[in-house]
């Protein structure tokens, strides 16, 4: 290109260039263009299938353009009603990690704000007993650790110990008492034998006893001679009665 | 302590009638009591009439006064120790008592009436004795007489107590000991 000649053909060019440039009026000639023509005969898919997007994106400032947006406006134009029937909201609950959503709770803010007392005065308890199978609710607490937490001293100073052993029939309960073996495996059997005398006590209950014994001796015989059928009273009426009493 | 968990074969044999052995014992004991303390006081009043008099007094049953008297004291030793607490000296030993034949406390009067009969079973050749044998509530004639029965009256479960705390000192001290045990079956 260090030709003179062409040099100089290259300026004349520009010359001419730049003097119809000048010469056109291009307002007039955008006037003349048809542009619905024109656009139709884009092929706009084609056109934006070359666009790549990502990078015009990369390009946008989209916290500048959130700033500039109206919100409020923009929902205030939503019909909420119309989208949310169009949201399938138990998909949309599937797709929620709900234990991780859980995890980020701070449960004890959350029941520190909660008023227990206004909400209890609100449930009926009546009818949540009746629902409740308190058997199985029973068959699941541990006994032993709730018996534990249990302050039986305090428990048992609140007991009216009075009113209790009025309610309790004590006769039914010696009798339940093994005597013999409370004399046989305590010294209670030194006691007795201390405070009941000594070989006048013990003569006499072996003459009494050995005179019972000979008593049943000859009440059998005798029964057996005479063919007794029906056996004897123990005892005259009154006496049975007040053994048998209550 | 613990809940009775063997059989308590033994029971107390109070309130049930009383068998001839227990009463035939008792009445001996009665005898030789009542005629103890009566032969005593035959002596110790022939003593002071010996000192009174200055005479040589002896007295015996053989003499019909003494003989009247020693009845009536027999009938005093009975009927007070009936009338007033339902058995004898000898009755207390063998633990049996007098009570009225529905088993309530025995009235002083029929006390009383009993010792008053109770000759009569001796008088019918002792056959007034045989219903404490054969008869169904061991009533002998004095007895049905005067509406009363003979029950024991010991608390054979306090005996079988004291048999038991007698057992235990002899176990401690390795010494065997005679079982005195009243069972229901004799």
């Amino acid at each position: 290109m260090s030709d003179p000649a062409e040099s100089f053909v290259q300026r004349v060019a520009d010359r001419v260039v730049d003097l119809v440039v000048h010469a056109l009026d291009v307002n007039a000639l955008a006037q003349q263009v048809d542009l619905n023509a024109l656009v139709v005969q884009v092929d706009i898919d084609a056109s934006l299938r070359k666009i790549d997007l990502n990078a015009l994106l990369a390009r946008v400032d989209i916290n500048s353009l959130l700033q500039r947006a109206d919100l409020n406006a923009l929902l205030g134009q939503v019909d909420m009603n119309a989208l949310l029937s169009r949201v399938d909201m138990n998909a949309l609950l599937g797709r929620v990690d709900l234990n991780a959503l859980l995890s980020q709770v701070d449960v004890d803010d959350l029941m520190r704000r909660v008023d227990l007392d206004a909400l209890l005065a609100r449930v009926d308890v009546n009818p949540l007993l009746q629902r409740a199978d308190l058997n199985a609710l029973l068959g699941q607490a541990d006994m032993n650790a709730l018996l534990d937490q249990v302050d039986v001293d305090d428990l048992m100073r609140r007991v009216d110990l009075g009113a209790l052993l009025d309610r309790v029939d004590l006769n039914a309960v010696v009798q339940r008492v093994d005597t013999d073996a409370l004399i046989e495996q305590t010294d209670l059997g030194a006691v007795i034998a201390a405070s009941s005398g000594g070989a006048a006590s013990e003569a006499l209950d072996a003459a009494r006893s050995q005179a019972v014994g000979l008593d049943q001796f000859i009440d059998r015989w005798t029964g057996r001679l005479l063919w007794r059928k029906r056996p004897r009273p123990p005892a005259p009426a009154a006496l049975l009665d007040a053994q048998a009493g209550p | 302590m613990s809940a009775r968990t063997r059989d308590a074969g033994w029971v107390s044999w109070q309130g049930h009638y009383a068998g001839s052995a227990s009463r035939f014992l008792a009445y001996v004991i009665d005898l030789l009591v009542s005629s103890g303390l009566f032969a005593l006081g035959l002596a110790a009043a022939s003593l002071v009439a010996q000192v009174v008099t200055g005479h040589s007094v002896n007295w015996n049953r053989t003499n019909i006064v003494v003989a009247v008297i020693y009845v009536a004291w027999q009938f005093f030793y009975f009927g007070y120790s009936w009338a007033a607490s339902g058995r004898t000296f000898g009755m207390a030993a063998l633990g049996v008592r007098v009570v009225r034949a529905d088993g309530k406390g025995l009235d002083p009067w029929r006390g009383v009436l009993r010792a008053l009969v109770f000759p009569l079973s001796f008088l019918l050749c002792g056959l007034g004795f045989l219903g404490i044998v054969v008869q169904r509530e061991h009533r002998a004639l004095h007895d049905l007489i005067a509406g009363s029965a003979v029950i024991y009256a010991w608390d054979a479960r306090a005996a079988r107590l004291r048999f038991l705390a007698r057992e235990t000192e002899a176990g401690a001290r390795g010494r065997p000991q005679p079982e005195v045990v009243i069972t229901q079956d004799g």
